[in-house]
């Protein structure tokens, strides 16, 4: 068990060691020039190229490619992940500010998502085949296919200007948290919908099922007793995993319900090329993901002990 | 020595008679049918474009902006008076074209890394692992955002970045069923009798891997359309007046009160195309034998 | 029921009991807001589109920044809802040297938001060698010094009409008091109507009352600006009631908002207007004939009514909004004439010789780049450059378009890598003419060098006699229109949109600029 988990601690570290060089790239790569934007912001339109150079030679930024990688790392090690371009504030403090607000969005999609998926891929399974399975499954095809910008757009249409029951931009209240998590769990909720379907059906017709109806056990029985557990352990995994789909999707989301949200100010920093915001917040996001990719895995390990032994197989 | 490739030829088959394609069962489902022909109308669409559309779908008439559907304008005009119709069916070329170019040099690449990853083992196999996981490592579009940001936007940038992201699902999925295969009797018998590496590859597993990737590949052909129209809504992907479903979706946004049919008909074309490669998958799947909890939420 | 069953129901129920009582519960909340408060509540909720990022005049104020800014910081010299210079902290200014050294008689008795006096001193710390107006904007000034308490010189390096460039909120008087003793800034402090409250990141800044504000208090006790990027959300928002007030209207919702009960829909025309910058050091628009060939072909009325649903006015290449000092009201402007378009394009060589729809000469076909910006300010330029696009393929010029950010603008414009930029407002920060500089040869961007144009704008920006001035700019417009180193498309008109409790509301031609003075809320 100790082997399993330190042999996954040394290949997060190896990733996240990746993960830095990638974010790093994407500054360097860049067509933009890093010194421009910052004297941009600084000086306006009026810029002259003597500005610009001054600018450059302060910043360090004409320091050779490795050198300002590993100047970058050295920061990045003593948690300093530097200073926006745009705005001279602290990255990593931006960061941690708009953070909870894409967390709590993500969570309550997800609860969002298996409120609706479980019941639905549940009564869909019992009910294999009727006209309730194919409305469920169509309606689920439909949220996946749905692109969420335009779905959230008719939500607030619907539900905030025509029934006025929810509001239509913000964070705050419970209240501000149901169209913006609907919008996101949609897709979410339809693929565990199937999932769920899926699961629940293998599991039941496998043996021991079979052999608990033998038994007598009525049908509610068999189902929440044996076969609920079983089916839905995987599905309810799975569904947390889709924790790093759930930041991506945030992305439309937290634009289009003005959420103060890591998506947005993503978003928003690329368009404005404020590099060292996009380098910060591309790490942050990628070792959050991948650190939380590690604890399900680990989570699972403890749960499953077929897996501990038979990783990547 | 022939007959030895003639009985690993039989135990080959005999050992992976489940997972032959079933065309038969195929035909049977009635929805993976029905997927199938709705990509072919599309194909027709893309293809035939010229033909089929009624005008020009970059002629402006400024003076007939915003008409609702009428018999020369089947879907309307948008807002700068151009058949929506025409629009849409040469929209199918680049929606179509975005996602086959795709899933084409994603799923060759993730399948040829897969490979060699789950063959050679060691530690390729585990340097090219933690690469992919690096690659997943990013919520796809966060990476996506972030390419087709520093490129600008434009088909090619926007091919660019889907195809850098989502190779991943391909690899470990070839990698998995590589290795599954590794161990089966007829590789060995085969690796005895000619040790070229890559002619087993090509010879005895790729034919093996390909199904699978088929079916994900179909998948995912509907999950790029969708991303790529993600993409346009943020103002990364292709740009008026190139008509693409989910740029139009985006350009009609504005409009969504006062003429919802510019909206309306780029996101039905999205829905149906994502229906039909979703139906024609899961069709595939079904008559492969594969079990259906091995879904790919690939986000 | 055995324990997984009682288990899972518990949880849905759970959820469902959260989701129930964030729908039953804070009714008042969240859509109708401001109706618990109590009727005297004179609360208004404004919704813009990005946030203050910056509160310092170290940095320009960027985005919707300059709406909040008006009610906190006000200038030296101001203007009135039809752009007259009126006194704004300096009651009086005179220049005893015909424009290189300008005196400002300070108003008395005016007090910063912390309580200490606006006085020469904190002129001079606004217009330090630091601030963002000294590095980019007034760079001939050379010194700023209080000559006494309420007085204060400012001594440039050349004549300049040095009041008409200070009314601009972006370089505001500020108090020293906004710093600390360390130097660092610790909150704004201005002699605006309104105090700022507090910020909460990309999602509001609450302002309340200055109590003891110099000129007429506001009726208002508090005012909140939500910030709302996307433009249908904030449109929508305005008709839930979850704010009072929206600027920056989009066109395409002009209409349906004001056929709707209750919502007024204020309109005025401003000093920005759009225009296509050329870059005349490369073919093909180094030729005049073909820039002109452009302004022909493009149909300005059109763009108007059609693009802009009729929001705003056809300029036809007047460099000038109507409202801008100096603007020519018998200039000549142009119509759309596609047969002069296509003979001036022939007149300098460009024949379509091989049939294909596209003009050439020497082998290379007419094609070139038309740049248009992605920021907010930009949403309704797409549409424009798109049909400016399909214009110009009716006689035979093939245009690219391409959509960047500022930043990747700001580098092609260097390179001199462009065929046209799509522009709003470009260097126009009020009504005094001073985006003629666009044109000179000594700005780096400009990518025009004419002597006579550059002679022109000197002497125009060196004299303080308003008769000279306005012979100089009528001369300027002229020349604009003539040689077109850029074709002025549309002149903006600012849109505001009130829900019914607003009343008092003026809207002024000055943008970005909100006057809220005499606003208040008839609750009902």
């Amino acid at each position: 068990m100790w082997e399993y988990i330190a042999k996954r601690l040394a290949m997060v570290s190896v990733v996240i060691a990746g993960v830095t060089l990638v974010a790093f790239s994407a500054m360097y790569l860049a067509p933009g020039d890093p010194a421009e934007v910052i004297a941009l912001a600084r000086y306006g339109e009026d810029l002259s190229a003597s500005q610009v150079e001054t600018l450059r030679e302060a910043e360090g930024l004409d320091a050779p490619v490795h050198v300002q990688y590993l100047i970058w790392l050295g920061h990045l090690l003593r948690l300093d992940l530097g200073k926006s371009l745009v705005t001279s504030e602290d990255v990593l403090t931006e960061i941690l500010q708009k953070l909870p607000a894409t967390a709590e969005l993500a969570v309550a999609s997800l609860l969002i998502s298996l409120m609706i998926a479980l019941p639905a891929g549940v009564l869909s399974a019992l009910r294999k085949n009727t006209l309730l399975d194919s409305g469920c499954m169509f309606v689920s095809l439909l949220g996946v296919s749905i692109p969420n910008f335009w779905l959230g757009l008719l939500l607030i249409w619907f539900f905030a200007l025509t029934l006025h029951m929810f509001p239509s931009f913000g964070y705050g209240s419970l209240k501000h948290f149901v169209l913006p998590a609907l919008t996101l769990g949609t897709s979410l909720a339809a693929v565990t919908a199937r999932l769920t379907r899926a699961s629940l059906l293998e599991v039941m017709g496998q043996e021991y099922i079979v052999a608990a109806r033998a038994r007598g056990f009525d049908e509610r029985t068999v189902l929440f007793r044996h076969a609920l557990k079983n089916a839905l352990l995987p599905v309810v995994t799975f569904a947390g995993m889709q924790f790093g789909y759930l930041l991506g999707g945030a992305v439309v989301v937290e634009t289009i319900f003005s959420w103060p949200g890591i998506g947005k100010l993503l978003v928003d920093s690329i368009f404005a090329m404020d590099f060292s915001m996009v380098q910060g917040c591309v790490f942050f996001i990628a070792v959050l993901f991948s650190l939380s990719s590690l604890v399900v895995d680990l989570l699972y390990a403890v749960l499953d002990p077929r897996i501990r032994y038979d990783r990547h197989d | 020595m022939t007959d030895m490739i003639e009985k690993i030829e039989i135990a080959k088959k005999a050992c992976l008679a489940e997972k032959r394609l079933n065309l038969g069962k195929f035909g049977k489902n009635r929805l993976a049918v029905s997927g199938l022909l709705l990509i072919a109308v599309l194909c027709v669409f893309a293809l035939f474009a010229p033909e089929i559309a009624p005008h020009d779908p970059f002629s402006q008439r400024l003076d007939s902006r915003l008409l609702s559907p009428s018999s020369e304008y089947p879907f309307g005009t948008d807002e700068l008076g151009r058949c929506i119709f025409s629009r849409v069916i040469y929209g199918t070329r680049i929606s179509l074209g975005i996602g086959i170019l795709v899933v084409a040099a994603t799923s060759v690449t993730g399948t040829a890394i897969g490979l060699l990853s789950g063959y050679r083992g060691g530690l390729l196999d585990e340097a090219i692992m933690r690469g992919v996981d690096i690659v997943m490592a990013f919520p796809n579009i966060i990476l996506a955002l972030v390419i087709a940001g520093l490129l600008g936007p434009g088909f090619s940038s926007v091919v660019l970045a889907l195809a850098l992201t989502h190779w991943p699902a391909y690899a470990r999925l070839v990698r998995g069923q590589v290795l599954s295969l590794r161990k089966r009797a007829f590789v060995e018998a085969a690796r005895a009798l000619r040790p070229s590496s890559f002619y087993i590859m090509r010879k005895h597993i790729l034919p093996n891997c390909i199904e699978p990737v088929i079916v994900l590949g179909t998948l995912e052909i509907a999950h790029v359309i969708i991303f790529a129209s993600a993409l346009s809504f943020l103002g990364l992907g292709i740009q008026p007046p190139v008509p693409e479903w989910g740029s139009m979706l985006k350009a009609g946004v504005p409009y969504l009160r006062t003429a919802p049919h510019l909206t309306f008909f780029p996101g039905l074309m999205i829905i149906f195309t994502v229906f039909a490669f979703n139906f024609a998958g899961d069709g595939l799947r079904e008559s492969l034998g594969q079990p259906a909890n091995q879904e790919v939420l690939a986000g | 029921m055995n324990r997984n069953f009682k288990f899972i129901l518990t949880i849905c129920m759970l959820l469902a009991v959260i989701g129930a009582s964030a729908c039953i519960g804070e009714e008042k909340e969240g859509t109708a807001k401001g109706t618990g408060s109590g009727e005297s509540s004179q609360e208004l909720v404004v919704g813009i589109s990005t946030d203050v990022s910056s509160w310092y005049l170290d940095t320009f104020a960027a985005g919707d920044a300059r709406f909040v800014w008006s009610q906190v910081y006000e200038t030296l010299v101001r203007l009135d809802s039809d752009l007259k210079i009126i006194p704004g902290l300096a009651e009086s200014w005179e220049t005893p040297d015909n424009g290189k050294t300008w005196v400002f008689h300070l108003r008395e008795n005016v007090t910063f938001h912390d309580g200490t006096p606006f006085d020469a001193d904190s002129v001079v710390f606004s217009y330090s060698n630091q601030s963002y107006v000294r590095q980019a904007v007034l760079k001939p000034v050379q010194s700023v010094e209080a000559l006494d308490n309420h007085t204060v010189k400012f001594v440039l390096a050349k004549p300049m009409p040095l009041p008409y460039y200070l009314t601009h909120v972006a370089w505001p008087v500020m108090g020293p008091g906004c710093l600390d003793a360390e130097g660092d800034f610790v909150k704004p402090v201005g002699t605006g109507p309104f105090r700022f409250e507090g910020q909460t990141k990309d999602q509001e800044v609450v302002l309340t009352r200055n109590d003891a504000y110099w000129g007429d208090k506001s009726l208002l006790d508090k005012v909140t600006f939500k910030v709302i990027p996307e433009a249908t959300t904030r449109v929508i928002a305005l008709e839930t009631g979850e704010v009072d007030m929206i600027i920056k209207v989009p066109e395409y919702d002009v209409q349906r908002l004001e056929a709707e009960e209750g919502i007024q829909v204020h309109r005025k025309l401003t000093t920005f207007t759009d225009f296509l910058q050329f870059n005349c050091d490369s073919s093909p628009f180094n030729d005049t004939r073909v820039r002109q060939s452009v302004a022909y072909a493009v149909d300005t009325e059109a763009l108007v009514n059609e693009v802009l649903e009729g929001i705003g006015e056809p300029a036809g290449g007047r460099p000038y909004s109507p409202v801008m000092m100096y603007s020519d009201p018998d200039l000549k402007t142009y119509t759309q004439d596609l047969g002069k378009a296509r003979s001036l394009l022939e007149e300098a060589g460009w024949k379509d010789s091989d049939g294909d729809g596209i003009r050439d000469k020497d082998g290379k076909p007419l094609k070139t780049t038309l740049i248009v910006s992605k920021g907010v300010w930009a949403v309704r330029h797409n549409p424009m450059a798109q049909v400016v696009q399909g214009t110009l393929r009716e006689i035979g010029m093939d245009i690219e378009i391409q959509v960047l950010d500022e930043g990747a603008i700001n580098k092609l414009e260097s390179t001199g890598d462009f065929g046209m930029i799509l522009r709003s407002g470009y260097f126009v920060w009020g009504p005094y003419p001073k985006h003629f500089f666009v044109h000179h040869s000594a700005n780096p961007y400009s990518h025009y060098h004419n002597e006579t144009y550059d002679q022109l704008v000197n002497a125009a920006d060196m004299t303080i006699d308003a008769q000279e001035q306005e012979e100089l700019y009528h001369s300027l417009q002229a020349f604009v229109i003539e040689e077109v180193p850029a074709f002025y498309l549309v002149h903006e008109e600012k849109v505001v949109a009130t829900c019914p409790s607003v009343k008092g509301y003026t809207i002024s031609s000055e943008d970005p600029w909100l006057n809220l003075s005499g606003v208040y809320l008839e609750r009902k």
